[in-house]
């Protein structure tokens, strides 16, 4: 994917760029929001990495007037302003998501492969999602593996739906959080972690084998064997 | 005095509105008894004049009849005039000592008779009424100057008080309240203040406290972090190693701790400034129950404790839905905390109100008071982290609801149970 980073910090900037272009992406970092509008306008680029606060033009002009030229790809919004207030701001000047500062790394690239991946094709609207021997019917609710039907409640259905359409991909504690619960706070209690583990109990456990994968530190993975 | 001081004291609105009434008064006062006196002038003159013209008639008759003029009675005069005057009357005010007259002059066929009144009692009639109105005119002006004196030096008085108390306030002593006797606008006006100058004392205390939480709650775990990567550098200085991976993941976790709290500081900080109130909506506390229900039965399930949920007659409520289930998973957390493995943990809705009771410790009825107070930071609570945040978060979100929050026995008299009162929709 070819990714543009719009931030303007010493450290951070850099960092981005090597964690992206680690992770197989083609990078082009701007500390100057007039530099990115210009790039941003000359070519395409699969996703936008925008700091709101940059000098000469922050993040929010500059995806402002990158929207009235018409430029669709999609923007995620880095910011050390995590108010509520700023966050809609931000998604009304047509942004896509929002991560506030500091964040992990994981975080990012996770949230950025989400975006690209919801320009590239549009959800897809069939009845029924498959991965493996796995396969849950969106209408009916129902979900069954190997032939035998399993018993999953509205939360565990809508948590492996969301697994099931982003196979392969990393889902962080707070995007699920935000995708299946409709939570932009962390609940303190261990809300991703109980589900998941019944979640697992059902799917996996009478099967033998792993199909949601913990990776340490940032997330769930979905792997159908 | 002074013309510094002269100016200093018209600006005051007291002195200002007295003599402004003032001139008025005395204007209205002088423009009427002017008035009835130039009209009392004039009747007298009127009467005068009748009389010189009926004198004047009947000299003339008695001359047509072949009289000689006759002579006037004592004070008056009549006389043929031979001076080069017009016809007509005339007021001489003669020198002193002698009467002031009012002449007639007419010019007959016998010749120019004048005939003349003397006014001495009518011009002391004049004076006398002239001067009573003075007098009067002074009199009232000299009280209405002393009354709206009295009243304007009482009415800056209490102004004096209020405007003290005030730049007091303007100080920053913000526990100044306006002592103010009487029943009037001017008392209402400084109970207001004094409600203000409370509101102001209470948000700033809040922000204080918030502050010291702040740094206390930021600082301990920052104590942590620091000591943990210090001892963990000269070790491995000392050793001559590289760093452990895991001292790092340490590290990382510590760090995410913080901004986790920190983030909850300011959510705090963001629910305390009221601005949540704008985006509320309707929400069905029955539907709340069931996401409860949806997001945190397992989790208390799986935590070794059983959630009973009861559900009566749930109403309609203004508020924010995310909120509410964050007041509620923080209730859920203290009962998971601190109640012993195995208990019961009731969610209970009835109309407008929420409870949660737990089977734990509880709080002793003399501590309820303090735990609900932005104040409070008891030793016990504090130590275990993020739990005072947790009660001042649904103290927050509860004061954002307008919900009175009050803390009881749970159930049998055992552990703690929290309750909503949120105001009906109906009454909003």
């Amino acid at each position: 994917m070819r990714l543009l980073v719009l931030e303007d910090d010493d450290t951070l900037g850099p960092w981005i760029e090597k964690g992206l272009r680690d992770a197989g992406h083609v990078v082009d970092l701007f500390r100057d929001g007039k530099d990115a509008v210009i790039a941003a306008m000359s070519q395409s680029y699969d996703v936008l990495v925008l700091d709101r606060m940059v000098p000469s033009l922050d993040g929010l002009s500059v995806l402002k007037s990158l929207r009235q030229a018409k430029v669709a790809s999609p923007a995620i919004f880095l910011t050390a302003l995590g108010e509520v207030d700023d966050r809609v701001e931000g998604l009304r000047a047509g942004g896509d998501d929002y991560l506030v500062k500091p964040f992990a790394f994981t975080e990012l690239l996770a949230r950025i492969e989400v975006l690209a991946r919801r320009q590239g094709a549009t959800e897809e609207q069939t009845a029924q999602l498959s991965a493996g021997d796995l396969v849950i019917d969106l209408y009916k609710r129902t979900c069954v593996r190997r032939g035998r039907p399993i018993d999953l409640n509205p939360k565990e259905f809508l948590l492996l739906e969301v697994f099931m359409r982003s196979k392969g991909r990393v889902q962080t504690r707070a995007m699920l959080l935000e995708r299946v619960w409709d939570m932009s706070f962390d609940p303190t209690t261990s809300v991703v972690e109980t589900h998941i583990s019944r979640l697992r109990g059902k799917v996996e456990k009478p099967f033998g084998d792993t199909l949601i994968r913990t990776i340490r530190g940032s997330g769930y993975v979905f792997e159908a064997t | 005095m002074s013309l510094k001081r002269l100016s200093a004291l018209l600006r005051l609105s007291a002195v200002r509105q007295t003599l402004g009434l003032l001139a008025v008064f005395t204007l209205i006062t002088v423009i009427a008894w002017g008035g009835a006196y130039w009209l009392f002038q004039r009747d007298m003159l009127r009467a005068v004049d009748a009389r010189l013209t009926a004198r004047m008639e009947a000299a003339i008759a008695a001359l047509d009849a072949g009289q000689p003029l006759a002579a006037a009675e004592a004070g008056d005069t009549a006389e043929f005039f031979t001076g080069s005057r017009a016809d007509g009357f005339e007021s001489v005010d003669l020198a002193d000592g002698y009467p002031e007259m009012r002449y007639l002059l007419r010019t007959t066929a016998h010749g120019r008779i004048r005939l003349g009144e003397d006014t001495e009692n009518e011009e002391e009639l004049r004076e006398i009424l002239a001067g009573g109105m003075v007098l009067s005119l002074l009199a009232t002006l000299l009280a209405a100057t002393s009354i709206g004196a009295y009243l304007a030096w009482r009415g800056q008085a209490r102004l004096n008080v209020i405007s003290a108390g005030l730049k007091d306030v303007a100080r920053g002593r913000l526990d100044t309240r306006i002592a103010l006797d009487g029943q009037d606008d001017l008392t209402q006006l400084a109970e207001r203040i004094n409600i203000t100058t409370a509101r102001l004392d209470d948000a700033m205390t809040r922000i204080r406290v918030q502050s010291s939480n702040i740094a206390h709650d930021l600082r301990t775990p920052l104590a942590r972090l620091r000591a943990r990567i210090e001892s963990a550098l000269s070790e491995a200085v000392r050793e001559d190693r590289a760093i452990h991976p895991a001292e790092l993941e340490t590290a990382l976790d510590q760090i995410d701790r913080i901004t986790g709290t920190f983030d909850a500081l300011l959510r705090l900080a963001q629910i305390d400034s009221g601005t949540g109130r704008d985006t509320f909506a309707a929400v069905d506390l029955s539907a709340l129950a069931g996401r409860v229900i949806e997001t945190f039965g397992s989790v208390v399930e799986d935590a070794g404790h059983i959630l009973s949920v009861r559900v009566d007659d749930a109403e309609t409520i203004s508020g924010d839905p995310d909120l509410l289930v964050q007041l509620v998973a923080n209730l859920l957390q203290n009962a998971l905390r601190y109640g012993p493995r195995g208990q019961t943990i009731t969610l209970r809705i009835r109309g407008a109100a929420l409870r949660l009771s737990d089977e734990g410790p509880g709080i002793a009825p003399s501590e309820r008071e303090r735990v609900l107070q932005p104040l409070y930071q008891g030793e016990a609570t504090r130590q275990n982290e993020g739990f005072g945040l947790g009660l001042s978060l649904v103290r927050a979100i509860a004061d954002l609801h307008s919900a009175p929050l009050s803390l009881s026995d749970g159930p049998n008299a055992r552990g703690l149970a929290v309750t909503l009162q949120f105001p009906k929709l109906t009454e909003l």
